[in-house]
C-alpha cells in the first residue's frame, strides 16, 4: 500500500532545502522564538529596581545606601541613563525606577515631600506599592534633619546653630549606628511545596509553532505536490504529503533544537513526528483541503488556549485538563 | 457601462468568496477574543492564586495590636499579594505543616508594653521552608518597619542628648509624643511623596485595546486570502474585453481591489458594530463606534487589498501564492508588534518594523477606535499610494508579459 521510497525521500530533502517556503518558515519561527526570549518572564528572581540621579547633589547618600542595602526580594541597581531606566520599566525588566532630581534637594531641605520623588512604574506589575514601602525609610531618614529642626524653630526659636547642628551630627551618628530588630525567623525546615511558578515560555511557544508547521506541511505540501503532478495528469495518493511533511517538520524541529535547545533535540524531533501523525489524522477526517484550512488556525487557536503554553487555564479551570490532553503540545510543554 | 457591469461582477464574486470564509473566520474571531478574556482572567486569578496566606498570632485582650493588624491587613502595599489571617498558634502550627499559611507570625504578649516603652521587643516569624518571592518581600517590609523605628527612636535619642545640657521650653514626654506624632504623620502621607508614571510596553493604549486592533487586523489579512480565487488562469469574457488595452487592464486591476476592499470593509464594519453592541451590554466600555470609524475602516480595508494584490501579483497568481501569502503576512505581523509589543525588540528591528505597512495600520485602527482620531490615518494614504502603485504596475507588466 505504501512503500518507503529512498530516492523520493532525498528529493523530498532536496526540495525542503531548496524552497523558499521553507526558509520563510524558519525565519518565522526563529524570529518568534528570539522575540519570546527578549521578553521577562516572571521568575522567582529577586525584584530589580532602578535608580536614577537627575542633578539631586542629595540624592547620591540615599542612591548608595539603597544599592548597599541587602533586603531579601529586592535588588536596587543604579541606572546611568533616564532613558533605559524607562525602556526597563517599559518592558517589565524593571518593577519601577525611582528618579531624584532637583525638586527632591528642595524637598529635603525644606521637608515639603509631596511628589519630590519621580517614579516609573511597570504597568504590568503589582509590586510598585510593596517597593515604597521598602524606599520610604531612607527617604525619611534624608529628611529627618530636617524635621528635627523644624519642630525645633517652632517650639525653641531661640536655640543657638551650636546646639542645633550637634542634635543634627547627633542624629546622624545614631542612625547609621542604631540597631532594632523587631522579629527573628525559626526555620522549620519542613519539605516546600512543588508549585509550577513560570512557564518556560519561550519552550512552548517553540512547540506551538512546530505544532503549526506541522499543520501547515501537511496542507501545502499536499497543496504544491496535487499542483506539480496535475500538470503530469498523475493521481497523488495523499499519504504522499505525509512523507513530504514528515520530512520537512523534522529538519524544522532540529533547526529549532539545534538553535535554541540544544540539550532537547532528540524530545523536539520525536514532537516533530508525533506532531505530523496528528495533522495527517486531522487531514484524513477533515477530508477536503478546504475544510482543513479552516480547522488549522481553530486547532491552533483552540491549541493555545487549552495547553499550558501562556498560561496554564487549567488551574482555573480544572475540566479543560481533559480537554487538553487531546492536542499534543500538552505531553511536552514546560 | 461595461465597467459598472464588471464592477458588480467583481463585487459579487468578492462577496462570494469572503462569504465561505466567514463562519470559519467569525469561530476564529470568537476564539481569539475568548483566548484574550481567558487571559487577562487568567492573569488576575494567577496573581490572587500567587498570593501568600500568613497567618498572624496576636496576643490576646490586646485591643491596640487588633487595631494595627487591621491597619496593616488593609494596606494597599499588601494587597495582591499576601493575606493576613488572624488565628490561634494551634491553627498557624498546623496550617504550616499543611501549607496553608506560607508563614506565620507570632506575636507575644508583652511586645506592645515593650515597644512603647521603647524596650527591646521581637516578634517570631515561623518559616515552615525557604523563602518564596512573596515571602521575601513581607521580610523586607518588616525590615522597612525597623528602618522608620530607627530613624524615630535616633531623632528622639539625640534630642535627649542636647536636652542633658541645655533647657528647653518642652518636656521629654512632650517632645516624644510630638517627635512620633510627626514620624507617623510622614509615614501615614508616604505615598505623596512619589510622582507616580506608569509605563507600559502597549504605550497608551490597555492590554484589551492593543490585541483587540491586532485581532481585527490579523483577521483583515486571513479574510483576504479568500480573494485569491478572484485571480484564476482563466480570464472573464468581460475581463478580457476590458482589457485588451494598458488603461483597460488598470480599470480591471483597480475593479479588483475596489470590489475587495468594498467587502472587506463591509464585513469589518459589520463585526464593529456587532462587537460594539456586545460592549454595550456587557457594559465594557471598550469600543464607542463613531462616524469617523467608517472612513478609517475603508481606508484600512483598500490598503489590505492592495496589499493582498501585490503579493498575488509578485507570487505570479501561482497555486501556492496563499502560502507564501501568510507567512510573509505573519512574519509582518510580528515583527510589526501585532503579537509582543515592539519595545521588545531590538532597535534596528524596530526601525524596520516602521516600513512595513502593518505598523501604520495598527497605529491608525489604535487611535481611531480608542481616541477618535483621524490623524494616524494620513501614513495609511501614503501606503495605499505606495501599494496600488506597485500592484498595479507590477500587475499591468505581469499582464503584458503573458500576452
Amino acid at each position: 500500500m505504501f512503500r518507503i521510497n529512498l530516492s523520493f525521500i532525498i528529493l523530498q530533502i532536496k526540495n525542503c532545502i531548496f524552497s523558499l517556503y521553507f526558509w520563510l518558515k524558519i525565519l518565522l519561527v526563529i524570529i518568534v522564538i528570539f522575540l519570546v526570549t527578549q521578553i521577562g518572564v516572571s521568575s522567582d528572581d529577586d525584584t530589580l529596581v532602578l535608580l536614577y540621579n537627575d542633578g539631586s547633589s542629595v540624592a547620591d547618600d540615599i542612591i548608595d545606601s539603597m544599592a548597599r542595602t541587602d533586603y531579601v526580594g529586592y535588588d536596587f541597581k543604579i541606572c546611568k541613563k533616564l532613558d533605559k531606566l524607562k525602556e526597563y520599566v517599559q518592558k517589565g525588566d524593571a518593577v519601577c525606577g525611582i528618579v531624584f532630581d532637583e525638586d527632591f534637594d528642595l524637598a529635603i531641605r525644606t521637608g515639603k515631600l509631596k511628589n519630590c520623588i519621580k517614579y516609573y512604574q511597570s504597568a504590568s506589575s503589582i509590586d510598585g506599592f510593596a517597593i515604597k514601602e521598602v524606599v520610604f525609610p531612607f527617604i525619611l531618614e534624608a529628611v529627618s534633619n530636617t524635621l528635627i529642626r523644624n519642630y525645633l524653630s517652632e517650639t525653641a526659636p531661640d536655640i543657638s546653630p551650636e546646639v542645633l547642628d550637634l542634635i543634627t551630627s547627633t542624629n546622624d551618628l545614631l542612625n547609621s549606628q542604631t540597631n532594632i530588630s523587631i522579629f527573628h525567623i525559626e526555620e522549620l525546615g519542613l519539605r516546600s511545596p512543588i508549585i509550577k511558578s513560570s512557564l518556560n515560555l519561550s519552550y512552548n511557544i517553540a512547540l506551538w509553532l512546530l505544532f503549526g508547521i506541522a499543520l501547515i506541511d501537511v496542507y501545502s505540501l499536499g497543496e504544491i505536490y496535487k499542483a506539480h503532478f496535475s500538470g503530469r495528469k498523475k493521481a497523488v495518493h495523499y499519504l504522499y504529503t505525509f512523507e513530504g511533511a514528515l520530512i520537512s517538520t523534522l529538519i524544522s524541529s532540529l533547526i529549532v533544537g539545534l538553535l535554541f535547545f540544544t540539550g532537547d533535540v532528540l524530545l523536539f524531533l520525536l514532537y516533530g513526528l508525533i506532531c505530523t501523525i496528528y495533522a495527517c489524522l486531522v487531514r484524513f477526517i477533515s477530508k477536503s483541503n478546504k475544510r482543513y484550512t479552516t480547522v488549522i488556525p481553530i486547532l491552533m487557536i483552540v491549541c493555545l488556549f487549552i495547553s499550558p503554553i501562556i498560561y496554564d487555564l487549567t488551574i482555573i479551570i480544572p475540566s479543560l485538563k481533559y480537554i487538553s490532553f487531546l492536542v499534543p503540545t500538552t505531553y511536552f510543554t514546560m | 457601462m461595461r465597467i459598472f457591469h464588471y464592477l458588480c461582477f467583481e463585487i459579487k464574486t468578492a462577496y462570494k468568496c469572503i462569504l465561505g470564509t466567514f463562519i470559519g473566520f467569525i469561530t476564529i474571531i470568537g476564539l481569539l477574543l475568548s483566548l484574550l478574556y481567558a487571559i487577562n482572567i487568567a492573569k488576575a486569578s494567577t496573581e490572587e492564586a500567587l498570593a501568600i496566606n500568613v497567618g498572624v498570632v496576636l496576643p490576646e485582650d490586646q485591643s491596640e495590636l487588633g487595631g494595627l493588624f487591621r491597619f496593616a491587613n488593609n494596606l494597599t502595599s499588601l494587597k495582591g499579594y499576601c493575606n493576613l489571617i488572624s488565628c490561634s498558634e494551634e491553627e498557624v502550627k498546623a496550617g504550616l505543616l499543611n501549607n496553608e499559611y506560607s508563614l506565620a507570625v507570632i506575636i507575644p504578649d508583652d511586645f506592645f508594653e515593650k515597644s512603647i516603652h521603647m524596650q527591646p521587643a521581637e516578634f517570631t516569624i515561623l518559616l515552615p521552608h525557604e523563602l518564596s518571592h512573596n515571602e521575601k518581600k513581607l521580610i523586607s517590609m518588616f525590615h522597612g518597619v525597623e528602618h522608620v523605628m530607627v530613624v524615630c527612636e535616633s531623632a528622639i535619642q539625640s534630642m535627649y542628648y542636647s536636652m542633658y545640657t541645655n533647657s528647653f521650653s518642652f518636656t521629654r514626654q512632650q517632645m516624644e509624643n510630638d517627635f512620633t506624632s510627626i514620624y507617623v504623620k510622614q509615614f501615614l502621607s508616604r505615598n505623596n511623596i512619589f510622582d507616580v508614571d506608569y509605563l507600559s510596553s502597549y504605550g497608551n493604549y490597555s492590554f484589551i485595546e492593543y490585541y483587540l486592533s491586532s485581532i481585527i487586523l490579523i483577521s483583515l489579512i486571513i479574510c483576504s486570502i479568500s480573494f485569491f480565487g478572484m485571480y484564476g488562469n482563466n480570464e472573464l469574457y468581460l475581463e478580457k474585453i476590458l482589457s485588451v488595452s494598458t488603461s483597460g487592464i488598470i480599470r480591471t486591476t483597480i475593479i479588483k481591489i475596489l470590489s475587495q476592499t468594498i467587502a472587506l470593509s463591509t464585513m469589518m464594519l459589520g463585526l464593529l458594530l456587532s462587537l460594539t453592541v456586545i460592549d454595550k451590554i456587557m457594559a465594557l466600555n471598550i469600543i464607542f463606534f463613531e462616524p469617523n470609524i467608517i472612513i478609517g475602516i475603508i481606508l484600512i480595508s483598500l490598503s489590505v487589498s492592495s496589499y493582498t494584490h501585490l503579493i498575488i501579483t509578485l507570487c505570479k497568481c501561482s497555486a501556492d501564492s496563499s502560502i507564501y501569502y501568510i507567512l510573509l503576512s505573519m512574519i509582518m505581523v510580528i515583527l510589526c508588534g501585532g503579537v509582543v509589543p515592539k519595545v521588545y525588540f531590538p532597535k534596528a528591528l524596530n526601525t524596520l518594523s516602521f516600513a512595513l505597512p502593518f505598523s501604520s495600520w495598527h497605529n491608525a485602527l489604535l487611535s481611531l477606535l480608542f481616541e477618535n482620531h483621524l490623524s494616524g490615518l494620513i501614513s495609511v494614504l501614503i501606503i495605499n499610494v505606495i501599494l496600488l502603485f506597485l500592484g498595479i504596475t507590477l500587475y499591468v507588466r505581469q499582464v503584458r508579459h503573458n500576452v
